[in-house]
């Protein structure tokens, strides 16, 4: 069964604490595995993996390391990445980031162990703002109209500093 | 990780007077992972980066299992004796003790109890700065130690803001998000010198000049004073960086609202702090359906001040202290849970020169050649105890861990006491010390906003050394998400 579950970033919430890095690093041997975008010391907004359907670093990738699963999700094998960094290269969204923690590159697994225990993933449990939530694609789509305030204050502002 | 069966614990984080709930996974005795209380009413399972590092006190490498002196391990009863000795050593005067605001309403009671069998005043809750100050200022009638609920909060109409909440206390920001998107008009008022976090969601954004937010509260009362008693109260605002009209629409915005609430962050950067608190009561006293929350940077600020208070009259505080100790009149301190040198190097020094020294820690210090004695502490997850929050709740926690070999501060001092602890007495008489009232001080209005007139903010803001954190100790020992970003 494919998953359709993915993690959702409502702009105008974020409050930028970086609770979720925290969360993630304590589920993920303190090696945060969720990237944040700083725009100008404006904002830190995190960057979630979109587990893409043909997604373009599994086909950068030279090891193979890279795959996508049946259920949809995209994962990284622990024991075949060599942290070459093909994939943040190749990645159109800039999720990957390429600090490298033990020569493999960190790449949000969605807390599949959550998953499996039908929880949610821990960015989404201990978000303090309720930006971040855990929906279908679908819904998410339908609710982008409600990102468009901040994103056009955003771009505003970055425009005027400019 | 954990697919076997698991056990939920839950119990409540300290590193800020928020109170929020702690969830964690046990297997038999021992804490395996941390999970989310989402059933929990303040913080619905969020946690800040801060309070994921009660984790970690849990099973570090580094906690203290034994009482030391100085590189040597030691067995209570020989620990104990020797610290009887050097407390009763030097006469009643000459002893100070030292109560950490992250104690427990029972520590400082037992610390209270001692001070009276020595026969000192010098005993001081240590914590903030900031937060002591923002305490003496506060009212403290019937309403003194009642605060008000995250719900009603999250039910506002206006908030007004001053400082950087969501940096302190980031789990505020789902009330500051209900408040602003609950209807059209309502406002986030937020005064604060730096464009921070919180300042990005106000919708009314004060810039203010460093260290003035006295004046400018000062200048919101002064307004409201015309309006409901006709008073006519000349105030010169030139220092704040604000003028008349921006004052006055704080004033109308804030006031015209249904409901509303001052949400207040003590820290080094505002200037008198005793003040501001002072006029953030006198407002929600004039305006209708006001509230006031003060968010301290330590758990139980207003349980450790408020016993002290009231069980031994007449104490000293943070500052007398550090003041007594720069004077050499103090030879013999007793510091329960907090490491008074992180307040300055000179002090540092001044405490390597005093003739005895106790400490309890959870970990071992690094100056630790300089103690007589050390303690190890049971953290508040291993033993419970009460705790008041900033809501005015009474938070009574249970034990969700084995201890590691420390004790609490009240069975510390019990034994340096010579007695059994009774822990259904203590805690009983803390519950009871805290309902007595103490009678509030009458003090003229006028006097106070030309006494907030006459602030240099100047001076102190050159003098401060501000780490983004402030100076809460043991968060600050874990701290090292924002230490690695420093460019705000």
């Amino acid at each position: 069964m494919t998953n359709r579950k993915r993690v959702y970033l409502n702009l105008d919430l974020c409050c930028g604490c970086r609770s979720c890095a925290a969360a993630c690093a304590y589920g993920h041997h303190l090696q945060s595995l969720l990237g944040h975008a700083k725009i100008e010391k404006l904002a830190e907004l995190p960057m979630h993996c979109l587990h893409c359907d043909q997604p373009a670093c599994a086909a950068a990738c030279p090891n193979e390391a890279m795959a996508k699963q049946e259920d949809g999700l995209v994962l990284r094998s622990h024991f075949r990445c060599v942290g070459c960094s093909s994939c943040a290269i190749a990645c159109p969204f800039g999720v990957i980031q390429t600090d490298l923690a033990k020569h493999i590159v960190p790449k949000c697994d969605l807390c599949v162990d959550r998953l499996a225990e039908g929880e949610i993933p821990r960015c989404v449990s201990t978000c303090t703002s309720g930006a971040l939530t855990f929906e279908n694609i679908e819904d998410q789509v339908a609710d982008k109209k409600k990102n468009m305030v901040s994103t056009r204050i955003l771009v505003n502002m970055l425009g005027r500093r400019r | 990780m954990v697919n076997d069966k698991y056990e939920i614990r839950r119990s409540t984080c300290l590193f800020c007077s928020l109170g929020c709930g702690l969830a964690f996974r046990a297997k038999g005795e021992s804490v395996v992972a941390i999970d989310y209380d989402r059933e929990n009413p303040i913080n619905h399972g969020a946690l800040c980066p801060r309070g994921y590092y009660n984790f970690e006190l849990l099973n570090h490498p580094q906690r203290l299992n034994y009482p030391r002196i100085g590189n040597r391990n030691i067995a209570w009863s020989e620990a104990v004796e020797y610290a009887k000795r050097g407390l009763k050593e030097f006469g009643g005067e000459s002893t100070a003790i030292a109560v950490s605001c992250l104690a427990s309403n029972e520590d400082a009671l037992m610390a209270a109890r001692l001070a009276n069998e020595i026969g000192t005043k010098n005993i001081a809750p240590v914590g903030s700065f900031a937060d002591i100050e923002a305490y003496q200022g506060m009212s403290k009638d019937e309403k003194g130690l009642e605060g008000t609920s995250m719900e009603e909060i999250g039910n506002c109409d206006a908030l007004l803001i001053i400082g950087d909440l969501l940096t302190r206390s980031a789990v505020m920001a789902q009330y500051v998000n209900k408040v602003k998107y609950a209807k059209r008009g309502n406002k986030i008022i937020v005064v604060d010198s730096n464009s921070t976090h919180t300042a990005w969601f106000a919708t009314n954004h004060v810039k203010n000049a460093s260290g003035t937010e006295a004046l400018v509260l000062a200048g919101v009362l002064n307004e409201l004073l015309i309006k409901y008693k006709g008073k006519e109260g000349a105030i010169d605002l030139s220092r704040s960086g604000l003028d008349q009209a921006a004052i006055r629409k704080i004033a109308e915005e804030f006031d015209s609202a249904s409901a509303g609430a001052i949400l207040f962050v003590p820290g080094a950067d505002k200037n008198r702090n005793d003040l501001i608190s002072y006029f953030i009561s006198e407002i929600c006293k004039i305006s209708k359906n006001k509230k006031e929350m003060t968010l301290y940077e330590y758990g139980n600020t207003v349980g450790v001040n408020a016993i002290l208070d009231r069980e031994a009259p007449g104490h000293i505080s943070q500052q007398g202290l550090l003041d007594k100790i720069n004077k050499e009149e103090i030879k013999t301190i007793l510091m329960l849970g907090e490491d008074l040198s992180f307040a300055s190097p000179e002090l540092e020094k001044k405490i390597r020169l005093m003739k005895f020294v106790a400490l309890s820690s959870y970990f071992d210090v690094d100056w630790a050649d300089r103690t007589t004695v050390v303690f190890p502490l049971a953290s508040h997850m291993e033993d419970g105890g009460d705790y008041s929050m900033a809501d005015g709740k009474e938070r009574s926690l249970t034990a969700i861990a084995e201890k590691t070999g420390g004790k609490t501060n009240a069975e510390i001092v019990a034994m340096l006491l010579g007695a059994e602890i009774d822990k259904d007495e203590v805690s009983h008489a803390a519950r009871n010390t805290l309902k007595t009232k103490i009678d509030p001080k009458q003090e003229d209005l006028h006097e106070k906003i030309k006494e907030a007139e006459l602030i240099d903010a100047k001076e102190k803001v050159e003098q401060m050394n501000i780490t983004h954190f402030g100076s809460n100790n043991l968060a600050r020992k874990f701290y090292w998400f924002r230490a690695n970003n420093n460019d705000k």
